[in-house]
């Protein structure tokens, strides 16, 4: 980011080479594909806005997705959501989807059906839990990253991840985590 | 065992969550990003030999002002001039200063001016001159738990909501990009802060910065703002 502020655009394809496809996913698991697409570029309009005046106090990423979230708030404030409190998917939804699994339990025997599963559980978990969640695994964060994003402590952050990834166990159908490396 | 599970949740969940986003995005980014260092791309009927024409004529011109004008003119500016025009060149203040709400576009450039600092300084020398009110909310205007933002913080929400919290209010902003730049200057100092788009006779938009209910935690991030030049006002919200 240093070198992109002294006006290095390869420094700045690099970092937005290495970071589009988590933000981009960060924001998809949390908002409408057209939210998404609008709020990605917004992040990345303020990283480039804001070149002139980084420093680097936390890492790149942890800033980005700072300014990641901050965006998703005035998002969900804008739709007149409680922004922290609201899930992306409605109970009632997620009952939908069990439902269904219920209703038709063989579907789930191919890798294709957990892997839509897994992606409405996600979507539908409580959304301290889901950004932890998120930066765990689509910003590749580490939980000392996670915590100082957050701006909350270190054991916060791994008991939200802890109930979040009990949340998705619990939600799958054991079949869905079996070894599928050989799929 | 559960760390077994975990492990092929973990996987399963990289198998699933492999969107990448659309070229057209991409291209979108890139070229704000090449903007914002003046490498503009020229426009299908550009002439490269307007552009070169351009640069001579303005290298000719700066030689020409170095020799020509005496040591005391405006020769101390140059390079100033010359590094700040791969951006927007920024209006003077005074002119900025009174100006009426502008469109955020406008509004855009100036926060990626190089200025910035001195934009939001400017704008905030207002409450220099306001004692730090503390005011209580009327419920009315009360934000809902939405202002709990960055309750994230706080390990252990207070059970029934009944314990005082406050949350750092910053005002004035004319235009949601300017309101954006300073959200952004938050985030750097790693500040949860939202907007709000504020009504009435004082249209604009103002930045909550917290809740705390911690009064130390309250004035320390207070006093960070203060040392940044950035003049908060605390409300109570509960």
């Amino acid at each position: 980011m240093l070198r992109y502020a002294a006006g290095e655009l390869a420094a700045f394809e690099t970092l937005y080479e290495r970071h589009r496809g988590g933000l981009y996913r960060f924001f998809l698991r949390q908002s409408p594909r057209l939210v998404a697409e609008e709020l990605f570029q917004d992040v990345w309009s303020g990283v480039i806005q804001a070149r002139r005046r980084y420093r680097p106090e936390a890492t790149f990423r942890t800033w980005l997705y700072t300014l990641a979230r901050n965006r998703l708030i005035d998002y969900r404030r804008r739709q007149g959501h409680d922004p922290l409190a609201l899930s992306a998917v409605t109970e009632a939804a997620l009952d939908d989807v069990r439902n269904g699994i219920a209703d038709n339990p063989l579907q789930l025997a191919g890798l294709h059906d957990c892997l839509e599963l897994l992606l409405r559980l996600v979507e539908a978990l409580p959304t301290l839990q889901r950004e932890t969640f998120l930066l765990r695994h689509d910003a590749g964060m580490t939980l000392q990253e996670i915590a100082a994003a957050l701006d909350t402590g270190l054991e916060t952050a791994r008991s939200r991840l802890r109930y979040a990834m009990g949340r998705l166990r619990a939600g799958l159908p054991g079949d869905c985590l079996e070894d599928h490396e050989h799929e | 065992m559960n760390d077994d599970k975990d492990a092929r949740l973990s996987g399963l969940y990289r198998k699933s969550s492999r969107e990448e986003p659309p070229a057209h995005l991409d291209r979108a980014v890139m070229e704000l990003a090449r903007r914002s260092l003046g490498r503009r791309t020229l426009a299908p009927f550009g002439n490269h030999r307007v552009a070169v024409g351009a640069l001579a004529g303005i290298c000719l011109v700066s030689v020409l002002l170095v020799v020509l004008l005496p040591e005391q003119g405006g020769v101390p500016e140059l390079p100033q001039t010359l590094q700040d025009s791969d951006g927007p060149v920024p209006e003077p203040l005074e002119k900025r200063r009174y100006r009426e709400p502008a469109g955020d576009e406008a509004a855009g450039d100036m926060v990626g001016g190089p200025d910035e600092n001195d934009v939001s300084r400017e704008h905030f020398d207002f409450y220099s001159v306001m004692p730090q009110a503390e005011r209580e909310v009327p419920a009315g205007e009360r934000v809902a738990p939405s202002v709990a933002a960055p309750a994230s913080r706080q390990a252990a929400p207070p059970p029934a909501g009944r314990v005082a919290a406050y949350v750092l209010q910053i005002e004035g902003f004319s235009s949601l990009a300017q309101a954006r730049a300073m959200q952004d200057k938050l985030a750097f100092m790693r500040l949860d802060a939202s907007i709000q788009q504020v009504a009435g006779s004082q249209a604009g938009y103002r930045i909550r910065v917290g809740p705390y209910s911690d009064l130390n935690e309250l004035d320390r991030v207070q006093a960070q703002l203060d040392k940044r030049g950035i003049k908060s006002i605390r409300e109570r919200v509960q």
